[in-house]
């Protein structure tokens, strides 16, 4: 948060701390007393030894492996497509306002759907996930790339002109750097929605993944086993949000402390 | 047209100074330009401009605003072509942007990414100079406009006149031969404005370079100028030329206490003055 500075950090802490000992402490003192009926609900400590013989056992690490692989792939596949297109329509206006309706309609359509096709083109392995993060990931790229690209100030453009520049180096120098804040903005959520998609992927078919274990873990009434299957996704994306943060942070120093 | 030369006939000092032949350099070719805006209605920028400017000169253009003084520029730089007309340099039509020209823009227009250093020795590195004597020859031009020390720095880390310095090392690290100033200093308080104007006085005297300097204010324009252009309300054309006959080297600031200064000045804000009427300018 942009306030936090101002803000006793100490007693924030404090705070999050005991918010998190009360709730689960209600939520474990409520199943114990029988409010909370722990087949629908579990509790945080059945859940939490659960994660711990997940964590000491072989499984869950090929299980997040495979989860991790092929969301990193999803979003780069997904990444490097939605780029060069956005790039290429942004300064293409005929190619854009041919194609305009067509992603209008692709966009609105929810990606996941997808899914049953996916499964029937790329069987049940890990493609079939790749390819359920790429669609979600390459439209939001796509969208924010190309909105970045036309946004750049023409008389930027203009002054690397004079200054000599080829169409190429226009891209390289003007084009992308300016665009870059944008793809970064979209980078950020893309990220997440590539693991929606491979999870997604998983719960419908799969042999191995943190969603397939999800599933199994649903399929046979294990609420524990779906919760903590649920906390080890989000400590996967929080990882990878804080190293996409970090990246971020170096390719656009230039902006400075705003 | 109405174009009335005006000014005294002593012999060139300048010229002769400088070393340059009285040539034509650029020409301007009854030049007009349209632009349809996005209703579809059509507007006159520009219109019947006709002018010959010498290799060497420092034209500046004054008009009021909105007239296409910068709609000029544009033209000369190649960034924009002319709906009728020609523009030469050199005897050959201009049709893209060429690689002999400066342009020092009104806005800000820095790479926000790079650093001053970055920022300076791009149009080098754009022309295939090599690295390191891109480097030398950039960090050179960032000691001349005065900011040493600064290299590192980016763009929103400087105020707005060294800002300008940048672009002005920019421009002059690749040497063009001819540069276009569009108002590059009305963004600067009096006393930066000043420093600069004597800056690029120095770097421009004796370098042979053509200057086409786009202002509003008939006082820089006369202190800095070889030559004046007025430009009347939109669609602009060219009302008249006037040759600055004051004497180079000059100090920006003490031009202006020469005796012929006011005389000069009086001269030209008589044609200029029924064209700014109404405009709010002065």
């Amino acid at each position: 948060m942009g306030t936090s500075e101002r803000l006793n950090m100490p007693l924030v802490w404090g705070l999050r701390i005991l918010c998190s000992v009360l709730f689960f402490g209600a939520w474990e003192y409520a199943v114990r007393l029988g409010w909370l009926d722990p087949f629908f609900f579990s509790s945080p400590v059945e859940i939490y030894t659960q994660i711990i013989a997940w964590l000491s056992g072989q499984e869950i690490y090929y299980d997040i492996y495979i989860t991790i692989g092929e969301t990193l792939l999803g979003f780069a596949i997904g990444v490097l497509i939605g780029m060069v297109t956005g790039f290429v329509f942004a300064r293409t206006p005929m190619l854009a306002a041919v194609f305009d309706p067509l992603f209008v309609v692709l966009n609105a359509m929810p990606k996941l759907a997808l899914g049953p096709l996916f499964i029937i083109w790329f069987g049940i392995g890990i493609s079939s996930k790749v390819a359920m993060a790429v669609v979600i990931v390459l439209f939001l790229v796509f969208f924010n790339t190309y909105q970045g690209v036309r946004e750049v100030s023409q008389d930027l453009i203009n002054n690397a002109r004079i200054l000599g520049a080829s169409r190429w180096s226009v891209l390289r120098h003007v084009l992308f750097p300016s665009a870059l804040g944008w793809i970064f903005s979209s980078l950020r959520t893309s990220i997440g929605y590539a693991l929606i998609g491979a999870v997604v992927g998983e719960y419908m078919v799969a042999q191995h993944g943190v969603g397939h274990l999800i599933a199994s873990a649903q399929a046979n009434f294990d609420t524990t086993g779906v919760f903590s299957g649920l906390i080890i996704l989000m400590l996967l994306v929080w990882v990878i949000d804080v190293v996409i943060q970090r990246v971020e942070e170096k390719l656009t120093a230039w902006r400075g402390q705003a | 047209m109405t174009v009335r030369e005006r000014g005294a006939s002593q012999p060139d000092v300048r010229a002769e100074q400088r070393g340059q032949a009285l040539a034509p350099y650029i020409e301007i070719r009854d030049v007009s330009k349209q632009f349809v805006n996005k209703k579809g209605t059509v507007f006159t920028g520009v219109t019947e401009i006709e002018l010959t400017i010498e290799k060497g000169s420092f034209v500046s253009i004054v008009g009021p605003s909105g007239c296409g003084k910068s709609t000029l520029l544009t033209m000369i730089s190649g960034l924009s072509g002319p709906t009728t007309g020609d523009v030469l340099i050199e005897g050959k039509s201009i049709r893209d942007v060429q690689n002999n020209m400066g342009f020092l823009f009104q806005k800000d227009v820095l790479f926000p990414w790079k650093t001053v250093l970055g920022n300076v020795e791009s149009p080098l590195l754009f022309r295939g100079v090599d690295k390191s004597e891109a480097n030398r020859r950039a960090l050179e031009w960032i000691a001349k406009v005065g900011l040493k020390g600064f290299e590192h720095h980016y763009p929103h880390q400087l105020s707005g006149g060294m800002r300008k310095r940048v672009s002005m090392a920019q421009t002059f690290v690749y040497d063009p031969e001819v540069i276009l100033m569009d108002e590059p200093f009305s963004a600067l308080d009096v006393h930066t404005r000043n420093r600069m104007e004597n800056e690029l006085m120095e770097i421009w005297g004796g370098s042979g370079r053509t200057v086409v300097f786009v202002t509003h204010d008939l006082e820089e324009a006369i202190a800095l100028s070889t030559h004046v252009v007025v430009f009347t309300k939109s669609p602009g054309r060219i009302k008249a030329v006037y040759e600055v006959d004051l004497p180079y080297p000059r100090n920006v600031a003490e031009i202006k206490f020469e005796p012929k200064f006011p005389e000069i000045y009086q001269m030209i804000w008589s044609d200029l003055r029924e064209e700014v009427a109404g405009h709010g300018h002065e």
